[in-house]
């Protein structure tokens, strides 16, 4: 185990160059495969095919990873937790990412389902539930599918169901669009703002709506 | 006005999912980035509740938790690996590894999100 760093003294030397740096860069790269080793052990259940070795291997890539991103984003670190705590979130993000994606590496764009036809179902529907808020909920929902459907375009409408219906990873998502993260967050934010705008050119009143969806 | 505040519908329903993607939250919920970029001093706030002075944010970072299981995954990851961490059993990873032994991880019930 190397010997524990403050979070100053990780910075200064990250920041440094030559042997000063190289050691902390393998000291960094020996915690983050640590701890991405501890999170892939964590999701064996995911990982029942893999040997030892190929585990082993992969935890290797994300530290290897994670420690690129890490020296990217040094000047971004507060000192509000321990730095290596502040690095491990970054190996575990990339190994989480990772995981989901391989999750749904097989899954077509083509299943995904932007909007049920028929008649739209309410929001919430509990036994304490007002039938005359179900029923505006309901007309709410239908004209927000309606507009989701007739009014965003392909690629909007794409990234909005799939990512924030179907639970696809924004990388994945960019992968299938054949863009990057950053576009299909783009296509997400125009998305909202077009939904919205539509909502409101139809007559519905964006606090009132909020207020109808408030505290089931 | 929050979203995540709203105790109104299934995380799981298609409506409230859709809902939630053209109204994700109001100016004083935090987003997936904001909550990614204190996790780890919420986290160690959580381990070492005695130790570390709670900020008012962590409340936020609470309630986002409870919505968003991409975040929660995050969460219980980095907790898990703190918690080795101050075992001072991280550095053997690669012998649970090697030997196939399930981490000696339980949750422990006096803490919560």
């Amino acid at each position: 185990m190397p010997e524990e760093r403050s979070n100053n003294a990780w910075l200064t030397d990250l920041q440094s160059s030559g042997e000063v740096q190289g050691a902390a860069l393998v000291d960094l790269r020996r915690y983050l495969l640590q701890a991405a080793l501890a999170y892939l052990l964590g999701k064996r259940g995911d990982l029942k095919n893999m040997a030892p070795e190929e585990i082993r291997d992969l935890a290797e890539d994300f530290a290897q990873e994670a420690l690129i991103v890490i020296q990217q984003k040094l000047n971004t670190f507060r000192g509000d937790s321990k730095f290596t705590t502040w690095a491990y979130r970054i190996v575990l993000n990339l190994a989480a990412s990772e995981l989901r994606r391989r999750r749904w590496r097989n899954v077509s764009l083509d299943s995904l389902t932007p909007a049920q036809e028929g008649p739209a179902t309410p929001v919430t529907q509990t036994p304490q539930s007002d039938p005359e808020q179900d029923t505006q909920r309901a007309m709410v929902m239908s004209a927000m599918k309606k507009v989701i459907e007739e009014k965003l375009t392909e690629r909007q409408r794409q990234a909005l169901v799939g990512v924030k219906v179907e639970g696809l990873p924004v990388s994945e998502m960019a992968q299938r669009l054949k863009t990057n993260s950053n576009n299909v967050y783009k296509l997400l934010f125009d998305a909202r703002q077009k939904v919205r705008a539509e909502l409101e050119k139809e007559g519905w009143n964006m606090p009132a709506v909020l207020n109808l969806f408030e505290g089931g | 006005m929050c979203l995540m505040d709203r105790p109104s519908g299934d995380p799981q329903d298609e409506s409230y999912l859709l809902f939630k993607a053209i109204f994700p939250m109001g100016a004083e919920c935090l987003s997936c980035e904001e909550v990614f970029d204190m996790i780890a001093a919420y986290v160690e706030q959580h381990i070492e509740r005695e130790a570390l002075v709670a900020r008012p944010v962590f409340e936020m970072i609470s309630e986002h938790l409870g919505q968003c299981s991409g975040c929660m995954e995050v969460f219980k990851s980095l907790r898990d690996i703190y918690r080795l961490e101050k075992a001072g059993l991280l550095a053997d990873m690669e012998d649970f590894l090697n030997t196939n032994t399930p981490l000696p991880l339980t949750d422990n019930p006096s803490e919560s999100t």
